[in-house]
């Protein structure tokens, strides 16, 4: 009797491989299971706060507000429009002689005409 | 036994998985606790022959996955691949301990079942097979039980081992050669008559 003779073929061998591979002595218990389970969860990190709070609506005139640097500037604003204002109306004697009525009232066509010379058939017109 | 149903998380991969659980997905910690659980303790069961140790080996090697799933970077490493190495070198140091206490703390294969004549032979080759698997010397048990046990294939061992597919070939037939040998003495006795 040969070595060969004395150990097991090698189809036996795979067989009882295969067989062992399938053996439940090597699946784990419940228990065991639970007990991973419990490690899993207790390690697991925690959910991050998957839904962010939701921003609030703007509408147009708070988006305008926001482009402009928020209200504190729009109050810098306001406050420059005003001034441009009065300077407007009280620089009027000095860049027009007659003031505001001056532009209102007579002349009216001496002043189109002077604009554009294409408006000299209106001059025409009013004589 | 915890069964799962075959739904379409099943299709899910473990690295999608394994980003889930790190995110804090409560069912991707169930689906891969039932998924990799069995495979991890069978490899520690088969290369310690012993279900207490295999627990202690196969929890503390999931614990490590858990800890390190918030760094798992996807695509770079198969999770079982991986886990199947943390296992293997988690196994090694236990069977590097029990050289150094000494050859009699090894755990006999257990032997506490009982049923008809069939399935204690069944039971009695299964029981052999760990006994001669026991006496492999590590490296070639350790190949052995991933690629026959496992079902892996020889790249992936490679991987898992850290070797050469060629030295996972040497590895497997030396192991083979040598379990066919180890066995040999109790053919009769295990109803292999034939051969």
């Amino acid at each position: 009797m040969n070595m060969a003779d004395k150990s097991m073929t090698e189809r036996d061998l795979d067989a009882l491989l295969a067989a062992a591979a399938q053996d439940t002595a090597q699946a784990p218990s419940a228990d065991f299971m639970a007990r991973v389970l419990a490690d899993a969860e207790a390690m697991q990190p925690q959910p991050a706060a998957i839904v962010a709070e939701p921003a609030p609506r703007r509408g147009m005139l708070a988006g305008i507000v926001a482009a402009l640097g928020g209200w504190p500037s729009i109050g810098g604003l306001a406050t420059a429009t005003v001034a441009g204002l009065w300077i407007g109306f009280s620089a009027t004697p000095t860049v027009l002689p007659n003031g505001l009525a001056g532009l209102v009232s007579g002349g009216n066509t001496d002043y189109l005409a002077y604009l554009d010379t294409s408006y000299a058939f209106l001059e025409e017109d009013a004589q | 036994m915890m069964t799962m149903p075959l739904d379409a998380e099943t299709e899910v991969g473990d690295d999608a998985l394994l980003v889930l659980y790190a995110n804090g997905d409560a069912r991707a910690a169930r689906l891969l606790t039932l998924r990799l659980t069995p495979r991890v303790f069978a490899q520690a069961f088969r290369m310690l022959g012993d279900r207490a140790e295999a627990e202690d080996v196969a929890q503390e090697a999931l614990m490590r996955l858990w800890k390190i799933a918030p760094e798992w970077r996807q695509g770079e490493a198969k999770v079982t691949t991986w886990l199947y190495r943390v296992t293997a070198n988690l196994c090694t140091d236990r069977l590097r301990k029990r050289r150094s206490v000494g050859i009699d703390e090894i755990p006999e294969p257990e032997d506490d079942a009982v049923g008809p004549a069939e399935a204690l032979q069944d039971k009695a080759r299964l029981d052999a097979l760990q006994a001669a698997l026991n006496d492999l010397p590590e490296r070639q048990r350790q190949a052995v039980i991933l690629r026959h046990i496992e079902g892996l294939g020889n790249p992936e061992i490679a991987e898992i081992m850290e070797i050469t597919v060629e030295a996972v070939e040497s590895l497997t037939a030396r192991g083979k050669r040598a379990l066919a040998a180890g066995l040999a003495g109790r053919k009769e006795e295990l109803g292999y008559e034939h051969g």
